[in-house]
């Protein structure tokens, strides 16, 4: 039950998307979920959801691999466009006393079913084909020149990069807690809300306390060997970018431009053909 | 200059009530004076609570001395500026292999102490190769540590350490947590290291089957050092081990049994070989 | 003829546990898979005081889970006192409470203010009457040797030895009638593991109940136990006195194991030609050997 929750699934394949600099991959899945709010029309969905396509062909992850994150969003999804179908002003199409159905709601909603669909899958991509120790160093790598403004860059990669350590761990010790508990009469299946809530105490206190001592034992081992802070650390990966990381950069300031622009010439093109 | 030497060490521990008033002073290490020679592979035994993890963070100047002093490869750990010479001088592993593991991946966390004493990445990358060969973890380098066993991930502790190039190795309890086959591993490595490394090992235990192939070892109780010799020497002494809260290897015991019931056997056996080529020779003179 | 098998199964599934070709596959359908136990067929009957041995991964843990039914097989039954435990009328929470199932690092659970309300959380849960609560609270920590003066001391507070007796007593006072001990001596010194195991021992022979011990280490349990039960990749590969599983020391060996080393002693004696038997313990071993001098 609980061990099923996977944070940060990685896929590991070997494909150009896996290799890539992690700051480029930060990057890009950033102006992705930027570009799909730049545009308000079909062609620019179209033009996301190729290059989305060519992406999750490139990655080489299985689309069902993909599509599995899309599960833990189906109720938003629902929520979004029963919200956006019923309640948008505009041409009517059908009406039963307050609730309504209008050509404007109808494409306000596919738009934002797809705008959710891609903003998922575009940052599952991401996670999927970077590992999260790349992706924590390429936090710290991108945010480095916040350090001037004395934002703890290098401490909030690290607690990062632990906290992804200590999860799994956690997560089992949690399940191992709750049958021990089970094991001597606790009852987190039945009665209301309260004593649901009540019950899990005697989780979370033991939980808690493991964790401190675990954090306590880590510091401990982490001052044994040396740490000491950011400062005059090396790095056994340090992050370079290289020739495809620069292709991948062009790309991307490819597709940007392409969908902005394309998507305004519908615009305009639509509006004089309409009007 | 031995690579650890303590003198009258004593370290207390202060608990004090919600106000910060004192409330007791344990005395977890009390007076302990002893010596671990360059090389050596060193066991300090001893029950739970009888100061021996105490004393291995003072070495590794995570505790300072209360009084005395205590050097190690001539380096004064109740220095404040001496801290980060010591701890790579003298390297630590923990008891639980879970929580010194920093990384996600094995190959990462070996890098994590080469990293934080700023060895150039080309440096890093021999260090951790090197390490993960010296312990026998080359194959799993690409893993992630949760999927190892605990001897394992003790392995993967000890190449950490390794990386760093100390000149001797802390371990506190590193097999208090394993399976036997775990234990096995962790200190057939450690033997490795002490031999082909030529690394000092100081191993802190409660098992007496792992220390009986040790130079040396310390018997520690209530803070101080009760009885301290080779492990032939400190086997012999059976009734006194017993005092201390310990037990002894089987074939010990046995061979302490038929002594007291009037079979000649020699003091300070410690393997079944030994055990029936004395035993039969004894039969001989019935 | 008919009858008489009937008879025989009715017979054998009112032993207090019993096991019928129990299987469980570990994350079924996933790239997790995992067939952690294979076939397990064991009768446990009332009053027997079992070792289950097993390196890390073996499926003993699995295995024990199986018992009180915290874990579902995958298929095979389980009976208790001759009823199916996955009955849709049974109740699994009333079997956890005489299945008792104390885990490794049981002092991991402790999560009261006071040792005496902590060791109450099983009794309660039963929904006993007050007083009846408090008789087997004080009864079990009574039992597991915690002095008076700790009875309203915070859990955390204790050293590592008494924690883990006020977890084992918080499981005592639900008074099950098979009691599962996981590991209950890892990371002990050799005195507590020591108290720890003669403990139980006691109260195995005060309560008449069952005990399965679950430990790696063979010459701990060896003293104690009239039935070694041996686990290896999920199954059970020897099931017997210690006596008759050390003597198969050699594929003990090969999975991991080892038997105690008095057994070694005696194997070796025999082999140069000293005629000394089989033992398992020192005290045995001992006997033994005296014997064979005289």
């Amino acid at each position: 039950m609980i061990r099923d929750i996977t944070i940060g699934q990685y896929y590991p394949a070997d494909s150009v998307l896996h290799r890539l600099d992690p700051r480029v991959k930060l990057v890009g899945t950033l102006a992705f979920l930027i570009s799909l709010f730049l545009f308000n029309n079909f062609i620019g969905y179209v033009v996301a959801g190729a290059f989305l396509a060519t992406m999750i062909k490139i990655s080489k992850v299985p689309f069902k691999f993909i599509v599995r994150g899309l599960k833990t969003i189906v109720i938003l999804m629902l929520f979004t466009v029963t919200f956006n179908l019923f309640l948008t002003d505009g041409q009517i199409l059908w009406q039963w006393r307050f609730i309504k159905i209008t050509v404007e709601g109808i494409e306000l909603a596919v738009f934002m079913a797809l705008r959710l669909t891609f903003l998922i899958i575009g940052s599952s991509l991401m996670t999927l084909t970077t590992t999260p120790n790349q992706l924590t160093d390429g936090l710290e790598t991108g945010l480095a020149p916040l350090k001037k403004i004395h934002m703890p860059v290098h401490e909030i990669a690290m607690m990062m990069s632990i906290a992804l350590r200590f999860i799994p761990i956690l997560l089992e010790e949690t399940d191992k807690i709750m049958k021990a508990q089970q094991a001597r009469g606790a009852d987190f299946e039945e009665g209301k809300l309260i004593e649901r809530a009540k019950a899990l105490v005697p989780v979370l206190v033991p939980l808690f306390v493991s964790a401190f001592r675990r954090a306590n034992d880590l510091a401990m081992a982490m001052e044994a060997r040396c740490y000491r802070g950011g400062d005059g650390r090396t790095r056994m990966k340090p992050l370079k970018y290289n020739r495809q990381d620069a292709i991948a950069y062009l790309c991307l300031t490819g597709y940007l431009v392409f969908v902005v622009g394309i998507s305004r010439l519908a615009e305009v093109f639509l509006a004089q053909w309409l009007g | 200059m031995e690579m650890i030497e303590a003198k009258n060490l004593v370290y207390e521990y202060i608990r004090r009530d919600e106000e910060g008033n004192v409330e007791g002073i344990i005395r977890a290490v009390d007076g302990v004076t002893m010596e671990v020679k360059r090389g050596d592979f060193v066991a300090i035994l001893g029950h739970n609570g009888s100061g021996k993890s105490t004393i291995a963070k003072q070495i590794n100047a995570i505790l300072e001395p209360t009084e005395g002093t205590l050097f190690v490869n001539g380096i004064d750990v109740a220095e404040e500026e001496n801290i980060w010479d010591v701890r790579q001088t003298a390297g630590m592993v923990f008891q639980n292999p879970d929580n010194q593991i920093i990384a996600s991946v094995v190959e990462e966390d070996v890098a994590f102490g080469p990293e934080n004493l700023g060895v150039p990445t080309e440096e890093i990358w021999e260090r951790v190769a090197e390490s993960l060969q010296a312990v026998g973890m080359t194959e799993y380098r690409y893993h992630s540590p949760n999927k190892l066993s605990g001897g394992q991930k003790q392995r993967v502790a000890i190449a950490g350490i390794m990386a760093m190039k100390p000149k001797c190795i802390v371990l506190d309890e590193p097999t208090a947590m394993l399976d036997p086959n775990g234990r096995k591993e962790v200190i057939k490595t450690l033997h490795e290291l002490n031999e082909k490394e030529q690394v000092t090992v100081l191993l802190i235990t409660h098992y007496m089957d792992e220390v009986i192939h040790a130079d040396k070892v310390i018997v520690m109780d209530d803070g101080k050092v009760v009885m301290q010799g080779t492990p032939r020497e400190v086997f012999s002494k059976v009734a006194e081990l017993k005092k201390h809260r310990l037990d002894v290897p089987q074939v010990t015991e046995l061979a302490y049994e038929l002594q007291q019931a009037g079979v000649p056997l020699p003091n300070g056996i410690l393997t079944v070989e030994e055990f029936t080529e004395a035993l039969l020779a004894v039969k001989g003179k019935y | 003829m008919a009858d008489i098998i009937g008879y025989v199964r009715e017979k054998r599934t009112k032993m207090a546990i019993y096991i019928d070709h129990l299987n469980y596959i570990y994350s079924e359908g996933t790239a997790y898979e995992k067939h952690a136990l294979k076939d397990i067929c064991l009768e446990i009957p009332d009053g027997q005081f079992i070792g289950l041995i097993g390196h890390t991964g073996s499926g003993k843990s699995t295995l024990i889970q199986h018992l009180n039914g915290l874990v579902k097989p995958s298929n095979g039954t389980i009976y208790y006192n001759g009823r199916d435990i996955w009955d849709e009328d049974f109740s699994r929470k009333e079997l956890r409470t005489k299945v008792g199932l104390v885990f490794q690092y049981p002092e991991h659970q402790l999560f009261e203010t006071t040792v005496v309300k902590d060791v109450e959380f099983g009794p309660k849960n039963m929904k006993l009457p007050q007083l009846e609560v408090n008789l087997r609270t004080f009864e079990a920590i009574k039992m597991v040797g915690i002095s008076e003066e700790l009875y309203d001391a915070s859990p955390f507070e204790l050293s590592g030895g008494q924690k883990r007796r006020v977890a084992i007593a918080g499981v005592l006072a639900m008074k099950p009638e098979v009691l599962i001990l996981d590991e209950p001596t890892a990371g002990l010194d050799p005195m507590g593991r020591d108290e720890i195991l003669d403990q139980v021992a006691k109260i195995q022979k005060e309560r008449g109940i069952t005990v399965i011990l679950v430990s790696h280490s063979m010459e701990d349990v060896a003293k104690y136990v009239d039935r070694l039960i041996v686990m290896d990749h999920g199954s059970v590969q020897f099931d017997g006195t210690p006596r008759e599983v050390f003597r198969h020391y050699e594929e003990l060996e090969g999975m991991g194991l080892a038997a105690p080393q008095v057994t070694y002693v005696m194997e070796e004696l025999n082999r140069r030609g000293m005629s000394v038997g089989e033992a398992t313990t020192v005290t045995e071993a001992k006997d033994a050997i005296l014997r064979s001098l005289k």
